[in-house]
């Protein structure tokens, strides 16, 4: 144990030295750039030139974050409650025309909670 | 009139609280800041450590049911008053409040008063971390204090006082007696680890396993005073080393003694920074073996060397 002890001085304090002297791991965000890597699953955007209103990603949601309010096949609006929402990627999983994803930047968040009621898709 | 204000200034101001107060948020900073950097982490602002303490103060102060609340209230005042007591024993940059033939033993037996009030933090306040912390904190002290009280009563061996001032004197414009004694600086450092809690060490308050161990149940006030009090041993620790070891102020010219002793207490306190880093926490069992079987015959074999050195 003893000598073992005495191993690690050495091997560790050239190591421990040299992060003293070189950059640090920790990133000042929001202050400087923090670079996600591109699986991150973060803010939830739609393509709404592909969206077509099927409601597979409202039937599929866990945590009931998308509400389809619809009218017509033509007159529908795609709610999203950002409260609501665990980042699962579900609904990315769930749209047949890849429509909906999860992209690699953080999510914002509002004041107020009324304000993280987003609607994604209106048409008609 | 002037020797009560002299003795008040001295007391309160320097190189009483008013200065240690200031110097143990310092140190603790720096500490903090130097493990940071060397782990690739930012480090805490300078204003940490006070806005810790201020936050701590306003906190609300609760204790369990069948915890001693009297004892458990006083015990982090007697484990402050001990330390700042015996920093009046101890000479800063060549300035000391009191000083007599002995008053070396005396810093060391007031040194280890905290160790037995952190003991009974963890008897007394109701929680089985507290009970286990504090048993090991017990079981701690008895083996790093051996190799700590040894390796200490060298110097005073060789210098022919217990005065540390006398220390302090006699290695002004003499060899310091780290040079004499390099075994015996070791094993104080060593045991100053010990002393202060810190790891490889810091058995008694290992997070991972107990908690805070025995301060696990104490918040508020009594927090910041245990966390005050732990902070001013850590640098009454390193200036008793600078003293009694590393010549304490002795000027080597172009530099004022001053400077020279508060950067040899900073390398003091770099030194246990790096410990702190590269060493994981032992067993309790591992450090009683190193204690008893590594450090005190050590102590031991100095100790011997500096009677023969005397005799011869």
């Amino acid at each position: 144990m003893k000598i073992h002890l005495l191993r690690r001085l050495a091997h560790l304090l050239p190591e421990s030295l040299r992060t003293f002297f070189g950059a640090r791991s920790t990133v000042r965000f929001p202050f400087e750039p923090l670079d996600l890597p591109g699986y991150y699953r973060g803010k939830v955007v739609i393509d709404a030139a592909l969206c077509v209103g099927c409601g597979a990603c409202v039937r599929d949601c866990p945590a009931f974050g998308l509400e389809l309010e619809k009218e017509s096949r033509e007159t529908y609006r795609l709610v999203y409650y950002q409260d609501r929402c665990a980042y699962c990627g579900q609904c990315e999983e769930s749209c047949p025309k890849d429509a909906i994803r999860l992209v690699n930047e953080f999510a914002g968040v509002e004041e107020e909670r009324d304000e993280m009621t987003k609607v994604l898709v209106e048409k008609g | 009139m002037s020797s009560l204000l002299s003795a008040l200034f001295a007391l309160l101001i320097f190189p009483g609280f008013g200065f240690l107060f200031i110097c143990a948020l310092a140190v603790h900073w720096v500490d903090r800041w130097v493990i940071a950097r060397m782990q690739g982490r930012v480090g805490p602002p300078w204003f940490q450590p006070l806005a810790d303490l201020i936050k701590l103060l306003a906190k609300e102060d609760i204790l369990p049911s069948g915890a001693r609340e009297r004892a458990c209230a006083l015990l982090p005042v007697g484990s402050l008053a001990a330390v700042l007591t015996a920093a009046q024993y101890i000479p800063i940059g060549g300035h000391v409040s009191s000083a007599f033939e002995g008053d070396l033993i005396v810093v060391l037996f007031l040194l280890s008063l905290p160790a037995l009030a952190y003991f009974l933090a963890g008897w007394l306040s109701a929680s089985i971390f507290s009970v286990v912390g504090g048993s090991r904190a017990l079981l701690q002290y008895f083996a790093y204090e051996v190799p700590f009280l040894i390796a200490l009563s060298g110097p005073a061996i060789l210098s022919g006082s217990w005065s540390i001032r006398d220390i302090v004197a006699v290695q002004a414009g003499a060899l310091w007696m780290v040079a004499a004694q390099p075994v015996g600086f070791l094993l104080a450092f060593v045991g100053l680890i010990g002393k202060l809690k810190r790891s490889p060490f810091d058995i008694p308050k290992a997070k991972a396993e107990i908690g805070a161990g025995p301060l696990t149940e104490f918040s508020g006030r009594k927090l910041a005073l245990w966390h005050l009090s732990l902070q001013i041993k850590t640098i009454v620790g390193i200036f008793l080393l600078v003293d009694v070891f590393l010549g304490g102020t002795g000027a080597v010219p172009p530099l004022p003694g001053i400077t020279l002793f508060a950067i040899k207490a900073l390398l003091v306190l770099l030194a246990l920074s790096i410990t702190e880093v590269l060493y994981a926490r032992l067993r309790i069992d591992q450090l009683a073996s190193l204690g008893w079987r590594v450090l005190a015959p050590l102590a031991l074999l100095q100790l011997l060397t500096v009677i023969w050195m005397v005799a011869a």
